[in-house]
């Protein structure tokens, strides 16, 4: 089904609606631009400087921009299942502890792999071995949540802690994923995962581009088709929406909150796996540093539209090569890549209020005329575990 | 249609103007582009995982490249980059290679992505410093040794004689092959010259740069009896600092050193100067007398980079300091 | 054993002062229901401040009240977005702390004299009360700002207490805020000025923090505590009271960490670093009675006009 184009650009072409979301996005995106050129005016750096150094270092420069979508695709499928559980009303803050434990799990199958193992074969496993270890982890804040009405806010970050924790321990003996320790100066890191179970280069001449990308974009279509299209999905919204009136109604609601959320946990984990799989193919103790915050951050500001998803990922995935770039060629301190990301975030998330939703009601021969005062859209729209119940 | 608070004819003025100005801008910025410069200088990118103002390894670091900016512009044109996640070193050591005759690493934990980098820019040359000591070095990639337990054994032997109650101990970051080699040289100097000292099983924090955790830490190990403490911590330094002034007690400092002034809880500092490092790398280079091996700096060779300083006037002190680097340097005594 | 608990305790109120005064207010503000993630943001920003103007006046209270300001000020950013503009909370809280993490770093490096010594808070025991075995140490031999802090929790936890209008007035706005709009209370306003509260509250723990205990600021130097204020308060269930009794755990179970190698308990350093986590989570999980969450919790008040 070919989607329609949203009202405001269907007719003749004219300016964009700064209330589309998608040019409000533009426009948060020139504004968090405007924000980083001004900051490194102040560390010495002229707006040309500054702004050929961005370019140079993302869409001028095919490696940093191969890496930069491996990055986008790993937070892809963090958002990816960060939406999910949103839908259900829970809020998954737990994504960086299952990135680590998919990248735990990926790791034990992928050192331990048979060197002879088909791709078709070891590809897959690993991945699924990634999903489970993340999955199991997210069951555990899914398993309180359910059977002890604990808050999952509060056991996915808990849990976060204590999953890099296990991470570092994992990494420090031998005995678990540590490479064999031949003198004193092993590092406490895995082997290399065997040839078969890397993620495969696509190919791209000069590029680091993996197979990551179309893993996270069928990762994104499942997402979607799940959400919209299936029955499973339309419960979940349920759930999200009124867990009261989807119990009266037979709905299993701890059957699908536990659902919902393990499913973050399994993408999160894929995530995990995803970037261990890439180079250098081993796992380390700080490989799952900052993914979670920013895979939750774009679950939340794409709405429920995977395609902003798609949108968002990749902006901040840009963010880092730029960053890398302004410091290099621009002697930009670090740290205003990392506020710029924060602006674009604050000025997405404070002007999404003001972004027209598209008219859902069918059209009718005398249209009714609406209630005056804001329209209550936003009230449900901004609110997401808002409605929810007495009974958690 | 919910009112605006501007007209619609506003809003969309808006929009295109902003829409103009950002196209406007970029277009000027490709139109700046200065292009390469060849003029003869050696291009060198440093690369700083950490922050540089860790009061560590990575300040260290960055000391020298401000001093190699300063003195030698002439020469050599360096840039750096820092604080970088694990997961984009590859992408940065990449960025350095491809702007770069010399790609120098600092920390151990960028080993494999150097190794991996390394191998795919056989063009250009790479220094890995505090690295594993046993790694095998490549065609164009050589590896620098701190020797970081060479000032730890020095600071046990400091430790030792400076404790009163006989009682010393260590704290370290991280669980890192270098940083537990180094407690154990800490206790090996310690006991060189008093073999019945006691020293506390070393902390490891998990965090170099806590400074709220360091500080219990060290009022843990205070607390049962331990009086002087000696660290490989960055920014968690400041906290040991603060244990050891309510404990009364004494902190060995380093790998930079700061003052030994009036009532400082500070014994002495080692000093790593991984400056030096950078700067040797850069003569290699530009005298064409670069090798791909593993290269030690510090006590037992005739490169710099390892010192302690002595905050004390105690001339006895001083000469067992002395006849420590001594044995030292001859090899007459191994730190680990 | 004595020795050892006693040190215990020390560690666990020194740990536990800056989580239980950003716990205190955070759980007033969630009440009201507005979730706070940016309490991490508010007590970095309140150290950088306090340091900053302790070194340039030399007077650490001047730092102090600086701090203050500065997580005030934090607040106004957060209330302003997730209150007044209904943006998202928990978006606006994780990128105002991520904001405030890096803004810091970046103004230390270019304000912060690292040379300049930081004029600290000084110790005050209290006479006969911090001889008391065990627990004088850990409760009377602070900071003044220390006790100026209890004062003040106190102070919150006995005026919004449920018996009280205005903790009536914040339960209500928490619960339904359209009826409570109806009403007559001034929703926007009371969530607004919760949030102010928070931000001050978290500027005086991340004074507490950089002024009284380690007596200067170095990069991140809150390490999360912000965070676990805002577990503190869903593992306390939103009773202010309760919120006190949890942050000393959290301070114990911190405190922990170090006081097992030091007893030479020898544990993987994994084990310990996620030691007050895995206490929390147990603690948390622990809780026989379903937690309970004011209804309203991250909900944006809209007036829904025409009734």
């Amino acid at each position: 089904m070919i989607p329609r184009l949203p009202a405001s650009l269907r007719s003749l072409p004219g300016p964009p609606d700064p209330r589309h979301p998608l040019s409000l996005g533009l426009l948060c995106g020139a504004g968090a631009l405007l924000f980083t050129v001004l900051m490194a005016l102040t560390a010495g750096s002229s707006p040309g400087t500054t702004l050929n150094a961005l370019w140079s270092s993302t869409a001028g420069n095919t490696f940093a921009l191969g890496a930069a979508v491996n990055t986008a695709a790993a937070i892809l499928l963090i958002a990816c299942g960060f939406v999910i559980a949103y839908r259900a009303g829970l809020v998954n803050v737990g994504g960086e502890g299952q990135f680590a434990l998919g990248a735990i799990g990926a790791t034990a199958v992928g050192v331990h792999l048979p060197e002879g193992t088909p791709v078709l074969i070891a590809l897959p496993l690993t991945l699924a071995a990634a999903a489970l270890l993340g999955a199991v982890w997210a069951a555990i804040a899914a398993g309180l949540l359910v059977r002890r009405g604990v808050n999952e806010i509060i056991t996915t970050l808990l849990l976060n802690f204590v999953g890099l924790a296990l991470l570092m321990l994992v990494v420090h003996y031998e005995q678990l994923l540590r490479q064999p320790v031949t003198s004193a100066e092993t590092l406490p890191r895995s082997e290399p995962l065997v040839e078969a179970a890397r993620m495969p280069l696509l190919g791209v001449s000069g590029s680091p581009l993996t197979v990551a990308v179309v893993v996270a974009l069928l990762g994104a279509a499942g997402t979607a088709f799940l959400l919209k299209r299936t029955a499973t999905g339309l419960r979940l919204s349920a759930v999200g929406h009124n867990p009261h009136a989807s119990r009266r109604l037979g709905v299993r609601v701890g059957g699908l909150r536990f659902g919902g959320l393990t499913a973050a946990g399994a993408f999160a984990g894929v995530a995990g796996g995803t970037v261990v799989g890439s180079a250098p193919y081993v796992l380390s103790d700080d490989i799952a540093a900052g993914y979670g915050f920013t895979g939750l951050v774009a679950g939340l500001l794409a709405r429920g539209s995977l395609l902003a998803a798609v949108a968002i990922t990749s902006a901040l995935g840009l963010l880092v090569a730029g960053g890398i770039g302004m410091q290099m060629a621009a002697g930009v301190p670090a740290t205003i890549s990392q506020m710029a990301e924060a602006v674009l975030v604050l000025l997405v998330a404070g002007t999404a209020v003001l972004v027209r939703a598209r008219p859902r009601a069918p059209r009718r021969a005398a249209p009714v005329p609406p209630p005056p005062g804001p329209v209550p859209e936003t009230a449900v729209q901004g609110s997401g575990p808002a409605e929810k119940e007495a009974l958690r | 249609m919910p009112p605006h608070t501007k007209s619609p004819r506003a809003a969309r003025a808006t929009a295109w103007a902003a829409v103009a100005l950002t196209g406007s801008v970029a277009l000027a910025a490709c139109g700046s582009d200065p292009g390469e410069e060849d003029d003869g200088k050696l291009s060198v990118g440093v690369f700083l995982p950490g922050s540089v103002t860790d009061t560590g390894f990575m300040q260290s670091a960055h000391a020298g490249v401000e001093r190699i900016r300063e003195e030698r512009s002439g020469e050599v044109d360096i840039s750096f980059v820092e604080e970088v996640e694990a997961p984009d070193y590859e992408l940065v050591l990449t960025r350095l290679a491809g702007e770069s005759e010399l790609v120098v690493s600092v920390g151990g934990q960028t080993d494999s992505d150097v190794r991996a980098v390394a191998a795919a820019n056989p063009g250009v040359t790479f220094v890995e410093i505090g690295g594993p000591a046993d790694a095998e070095p490549m065609d164009n990639l050589a590896y620098y040794d701190p020797r970081q337990p060479e000032g730890e054994y020095l600071s046990g032997v400091v430790a030792a004689l400076v404790s009163e109650t006989g009682r010393i101990g260590f704290i370290g970051g991280a669980e890192l092959p270098e940083i537990v080699n180094a407690a154990h040289a800490f206790e090996n100097g310690a006991r060189s010259v008093d073999p019945d000292v006691e020293v506390v099983q070393p902390q490891f924090m998990g965090d170099f740069n806590d400074p709220a955790k360091a500080m219990q830490a060290a009022a843990a190990n205070y607390g049962v009896g331990v009086d002087v403490l000696s660290q490989i911590l960055n920014l968690g330094k400041s906290g040991l600092e603060q244990a050891a002034e309510e404990a009364d007690a004494h902190v060995i400092g380093g790998p930079v050193a700061a003052d030994c002034g009036e009532g400082s809880p500070y014994a002495g500092y080692v000093l790593t100067d991984i400056g030096t490092q950078i700067e040797y790398a850069i003569d290699a280079v530009l005298t064409d007398t670069w090798e791909a091996a593993q290269t030690p700096f510090g006590l037992t060779t005739d490169r710099e980079g390892t010192d302690f300083v002595l905050c004390s006037d105690d001339p006895e002190l001083a000469e067992a300091l002395e006849s420590a680097v001594a044995d030292l340097a001859s090899g007459a005594v191994e730190p680990y | 054993m004595i020795h050892t608990l006693t040190e215990l305790l020390v560690m666990s109120v020194a740990l536990g002062i800056p989580i239980l005064v950003a716990a205190t207010a955070e759980a007033v503000s969630e009440r009201a229901g507005v979730l706070n993630m940016s309490v991490e943001g508010m007590m970095i920003t309140g150290c950088l401040a306090s340091v900053l103007v302790a070194v340039q006046t030399g007077s650490p209270w001047a730092g102090v009240l600086a701090g203050a300001l500065a997580g005030v000020l934090v607040g106004a950013l957060q209330g302003l977005l997730s209150v007044v503009w209904r943006a998202d909370q928990i978006v606006t809280g994780l990128a105002i702390t991520m904001l405030a993490l890096a803004g810091t770093v970046f103004a230390a490096r270019l304000l912060l004299d690292r040379d300049a010594a930081t004029p600290g808070l000084g110790r005050t025991a209290v006479p006969l009360l911090s001889e008391i075995p065990v627990v004088g140490r850990a409760l009377f031999d602070l900071p003044l700002l220390g006790y100026v802090l209890f004062a003040g929790v106190a102070a919150v936890t006995v005026l919004t207490s449920r018996r009280t209008a205005w903790g009536l007035a914040v339960d209500a706005v928490g619960e339904d805020a359209v009826k409570a709009d109806w009403a007559g209370l001034p929703v926007l306003r009371i969530r607004y000025l919760v949030v102010l509260l928070v931000g001050g509250a978290g500027g005086l723990s991340g004074a507490y923090l950089a002024l009284a205990q380690v007596r200067t600021f170095t990069d991140h130097m809150t390490a999360g505590i912000g965070y676990l204020a805002v577990v503190a308060v869903i593992a306390a269930r939103w009773r202010t009271g309760r919120v006190a009794l949890v942050a000393l755990v959290f301070g114990a179970a911190q405190a922990l960490q170090f006081t097992l190698p030091a007893m030479g308990v020898s544990v993987p350093v994994a084990f310990l670093v996620a030691l007050p986590y895995v206490l929390a989570l147990v603690a948390v999980a622990g809780l026989v009675s379903r937690s309970r969450r004011p209804s309203a919790l991250t909900v944006p008040f809209v007036r829904a006009g025409g009734g």
